[in-house]
């Protein structure tokens, strides 16, 4: 009786219980967290397909296409262009860019694109193309490979993906 | 000889509490640093008890969980399109900076495709569609479930003029997904209008 009158004594006096208000919190606290995405930062690579045919606007360039493509193979990467593949030293059916061990080097992909860049600098686009097995890692990778050298160095950022060289 | 008022001595008023006169200033500093340590000590006592009387603030805790709640629901609410991992799909990271856009979300895992979160077609276990599934490179019930989408889009963009359906595809693909099954489902929603792609990726900064 003496302890219900004190409970009746202090919520009088304006003390709210906070307990239930916490229980609500915590729980949605906890489900926020689980399914939240918030801490991880996700981005977006934009990726067109090439136009087949006529569709599409037509473009005024007094040169000719470029047509860079990057192919993708167990071996490493093929660059090529509009008049042929860039040969690999010293041998002309091996990758332009040999695979380092079991890795691809995509730091030598970079380098051999800022010189085609140097030659080309209008250009813009690069076609991604690759054996039907390559994973999609792999393509992310070269898609940043071609993309910039730096934050200022722009090389290729209009990516096209082809369908996959049949072997 | 009569005393004149002056040459009385001084009487002392007990209600003050000043010290007495024959105390040196060393003496009195003293006793004023004993009075403070008294009174700091009976402070602690007192915070002591209110300690070990079973009474736990929790307003601090509330308050950062209250921040805590307001954080998780606004970035839960900014996100354009959720994208979330597990196990049967692992996002690959890029160094990309552009941020994630409002578009259809069709999902590549390891076990299969889902278009808008519905499942429409079963990965095999060498990462390929099934080619009962296929005609060509055209995969029929992605390309089913990717018709119904756009419809959809057509149809809200129809009654709300904000809205407009542009053909965006946002792939969220497993960084283990083969570039054969990557083609055959880009090739598939470019039969059903969804001619721009982007690719989901974790930004690596």
């Amino acid at each position: 009786m003496a302890r219900k009158l004190k409970r009746h004594v202090e919520e009088a006096a304006g003390e709210l219980n906070l307990v239930p208000y916490m229980d609500i919190v915590v729980n949605l606290i906890l489900f926020l967290m689980l399914s939240s995405t918030g801490l991880v930062q996700f981005g977006v690579i934009n990726v067109s397909a090439p136009a087949i045919g006529g569709g599409g606007e037509p473009e005024e360039q007094k040169d000719p296409p470029l047509n860079l493509t990057v192919a993708i193979s167990s071996k490493g990467f093929f660059v090529a262009g509009t008049g042929g593949v860039l040969p690999a030293p010293g041998s002309s059916t091996e990758p332009s860019i040999p695979k380092l061990g079991d890795k691809y080097d995509y730091a030598a992909l970079t380098k051999k694109l800022i010189e085609v860049k140097s030659a080309f600098r209008n250009e813009t686009k690069v076609i991604v193309t690759g054996d039907p097995g390559t994973a999609y890692e792999v393509i992310i990778g070269v898609m940043d490979a071609s993309r910039q050298d730096g934050p200022n160095n722009i090389l290729f950022p209009d990516v096209m993906l082809s369908p996959g060289i049949a072997q | 000889m009569a005393e004149t008022p002056h040459d009385k001595p001084e009487m002392i008023d007990p209600s003050i509490n000043a010290p007495p006169l024959h105390h040196s200033a060393a003496e009195i500093e003293k006793e004023e640093a004993e009075a403070r340590e008294r009174k700091l000590k009976k402070k602690a006592k007192k915070r002591v008890e209110e300690d070990h009387s079973g009474e736990l603030n929790i307003v601090a805790l509330m308050d950062a969980f209250t921040i805590i709640l307001v954080f998780l629901i606004k970035s839960y609410a900014s996100d354009p399109t959720q994208i979330t991992q597990g196990d049967d799909i692992k996002i690959p990271t890029s160094t990309t900076t552009l941020s994630v856009v409002e578009a259809v979300p069709l999902v590549i895992s390891k076990k299969g495709v889902l278009v808008n979160s519905q499942a429409v077609v079963r990965i095999m276990d060498n990462g390929l569609v099934d080619p009962a599934e296929k005609q060509g490179f055209l995969i029929g019930r992605v390309a089913e479930a990717l018709k119904k989408e756009a419809e959809h889009h057509k149809m809200i963009s129809r009654f709300n003029s904000k809205v407009k359906f542009e053909g965006l595809l946002l792939i969220v693909a497993d960084k283990d997904t083969k570039f054969e099954t990557l083609t055959d489902v880009l090739f598939t929603a470019g039969q059903v209008e969804f001619g721009q792609f982007k690719f989901a990726v974790l930004k690596n900064e």
